[in-house]
């Protein structure tokens, strides 16, 4: 069956992609199943300059989900270029950059050191990290700031530029609203929610941060509720990437129909490795099972647009 | 590194709050010292993570994990039975331990012997000289001593109340052995801090544990300081490290 997207110019062989910061750079995945079955492959986040992280502990679990404060460690990008990039290069599909700054200035670099790297098809601007103390959160959580680091990395790239938004704004649509205004070409939604946990034995917070990004299925409902809130307002005019809480085919087709034009596979990739491959398999075996195409599913569950209505 | 599921041939208790289980486990050969699994022995998504077990020991088609219930996770499959099934996602780790040299001295602290007894028994079929000190708070957390006999490796017993062998910390014997002999550790982190500390003149490598999510290289989760300011993933830069390398 063919489960191919063409979403900003680009055809992506499916929907299934993984999301940044749970893969890796796509090497590890290797040693266990073919990588090039992906959709695409979203890399950790990149900065200008190499980040060593946070002190550990940096991880909790929590029900249904966990808490990181992983602090983008990453070896910047001019290391990703020269020691990661020629091994990523064979890999027969897309790479998506998951790019971070802390200044305008540095989201700028990075994207522009990547512009001739082929196997890079587009940026995903992290303006919604709240692991890190400089840049993430500050970009994602002000509307002015966000739309001119937008405009500004616009005007500059060739390649097209996804915007991953903050779900700790109160309103995921007025930050959407500015990205689309400015000319954003994707939006992904969601990155982790601000929580915490304590360990009351020791009677101490449990991360080295104190605070770090909720993730995982606990995650689901809100992230469908926010793609279905962008796709209600912006669907016409963006495409919207859903990630957060997806573990199954049934969480990756919720996203679907509110609106995703694909899915970022995120935590499901650490206790279930195989989860990707297995909820493409299980998309094409529900599409079939129903007589649907893939462009059916994509805000298929909105009052205005329901397949079973359709005159086609 | 294979993702399988796989079926539980033994569900033992060995000791207080302590287990063995054996499971299926058809590719033995690439099992090397060092290796451990990451296992989950229950369905839903509470508790979400598999959990991470050092691999004790391989026969023809099977591996055995050792484990003591200290958390929601492990106090699930301690109600396995055999038959039941479990997922595993291994062998795991990148840096294993090194087996040149000629005389090998293994600490082992509490659950941490596990993460050494396959170590005693390849360099005792390479001909190598083993020697286990092998410690733990009391006697009858001593789960591996049976299985040492039976693998016929030279050790020594050491309990923190003197319940059974000598009383005090594997690592007063540390100081018997010359340098010729090289340590592997694994144990508390309290342990390998003190080891790190009394054998900075000696080759000492420690096998490390971390809080896990993936377990194979990902999530940037289980990382240790190194000696250089970076952060090394204990899953996959390890689990295995030169002492030196590596800030407790
Ligand atoms: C490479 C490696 C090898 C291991 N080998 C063994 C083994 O052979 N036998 C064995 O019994 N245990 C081993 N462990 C530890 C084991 O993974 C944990 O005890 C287990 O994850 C606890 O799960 P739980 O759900 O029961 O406890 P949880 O509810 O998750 O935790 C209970 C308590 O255990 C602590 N804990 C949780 N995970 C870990 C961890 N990974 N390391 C240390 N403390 C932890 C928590 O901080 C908490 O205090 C190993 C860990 C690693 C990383
Ligand atoms: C350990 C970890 C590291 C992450 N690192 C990044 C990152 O570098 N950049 C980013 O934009 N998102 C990062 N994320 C967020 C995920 O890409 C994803 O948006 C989020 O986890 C929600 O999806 P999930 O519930 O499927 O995991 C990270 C998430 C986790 C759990
Ligand atoms: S446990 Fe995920 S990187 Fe080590």
């Amino acid at each position: 069956m063919d489960l191919s997207v063409k979403l900003f110019g680009i055809s992506f062989k499916n929907p299934v992609w993984v999301a940044s910061g749970t893969f890796g750079y796509g090497l590890e995945a290797l040693k266990l199943y073919d990588v090039s079955k992906l959709g695409a492959v979203v890399t950790k986040g990149l900065s200008l300059k190499p980040r060593i992280g946070n002190e550990p502990p940096r991880i909790a679990e929590t029900p249904c989900g966990m808490l990181n404060s992983i602090g983008l460690q990453n070896p910047g990008v001019e290391a990703f270029l020269k020691e990661i990039y020629p091994q990523i290069e064979h890999i027969d599909t897309h790479f998506i950059a998951n790019v971070f700054g802390e200044t305008e200035e540095e989201y700028l670099e990075v994207c522009l050191a990547l512009e001739s790297a082929e196997k890079i098809v587009a940026y995903e601007l992290n303006v919604s990290c709240p692991n890190v103390k400089k840049g993430g959160l500050a970009f994602g959580h002000d509307l002015k700031v966000l739309g001119r680091l937008v405009n500004k990395i616009k005007g500059k790239v060739k390649k097209p530029v996804l915007v991953k938004l903050s779900p700790n704004t109160g309103d995921v649509v007025l930050f959407g609203k500015v990205c689309v205004d400015n000319g954003a070409d994707g939006l992904v939604a969601i990155n982790t929610l601000l929580g915490m946990k304590i360990d009351v034995e020791k009677r101490t917070p449990i991360l080295s941060t104190v605070k770090g990004g909720l993730s995982g299925p606990a995650i689901l409902p809100i992230a469908v509720r926010m793609v279905w809130e962008l796709y209600q307002a912006l669907g016409a005019s963006v495409s919207i990437i859903g990630v957060g809480g997806i573990y199954d085919v049934d969480s990756a087709l919720q996203h679907m129909l509110a609106g995703a034009s694909a899915v970022q596979v995120g935590t499901a990739n650490f206790f279930d490795p195989l989860s990707p491959l297995k909820i493409l398999e299980g998309i094409e075996d529900y599409l079939r099972r129903h007589q649907l195409t893939l462009k059916d599913l994509v805000g298929g569950a909105h009052s205005e647009y329901r397949p079973d209505r359709c005159p086609c | 590194m294979r993702e399988l599921r796989v079926k539980v041939l033994k569900n033992l208790e060995v000791g207080p709050q302590t287990y063995l289980m054996e499971l299926e486990f058809p590719f033995p050969e690439e099992i090397k010292p060092g290796h451990f699994v990451m296992l989950k022995g229950w369905s839903g998504l509470d508790p979400m993570g598999r959990r991470a077990f050092a691999i004790a020991d391989k026969k023809e088609d099977r591996i055995s994990i050792y484990y003591q219930v200290v958390g929601r996770g492990t106090a699930l499959m301690a109600k396995l039975r055999e038959g039941d099934s479990v997922e595993i996602l291994g062998p795991l780790g990148n840096r294993l331990f090194r087996l040149d040299g000629q005389r090998h001295l293994l600490l082992g602290g509490g659950i941490g012997m596990p993460g050494l007894s396959l170590l005693a028994k390849e360099l005792k079929a390479l001909g190598k000289e083993v020697f286990v000190c092998y410690g733990a708070r009391s006697s009858s957390l001593l789960v591996m001593k049976e299985w040492l006999k039976e693998n016929a490796i030279e050790h020594k017993l050491f309990t923190d109340d003197g319940s059974e062998g000598q009383r005090g910390s594997v690592l007063q014997a540390q100081k018997d052995f010359d340098e010729s002999w090289v340590v592997h550790a694994c144990g508390p982190k309290k342990m390998l801090k003190a080891l790190k500390e009394m054998a900075e003149d000696r080759k000492v490598y420690l096998s490390l544990e971390a809080d896990m999510a993936c377990g194979w290289g990902v999530c940037l989760g289980c990382v240790v300081p190194s000696k250089n300011g970076k952060f090394l993933r204990v899953c996959y830069e390890g689990p295995v490290f030169p002492a030196e390398e590596v800030v407790l």
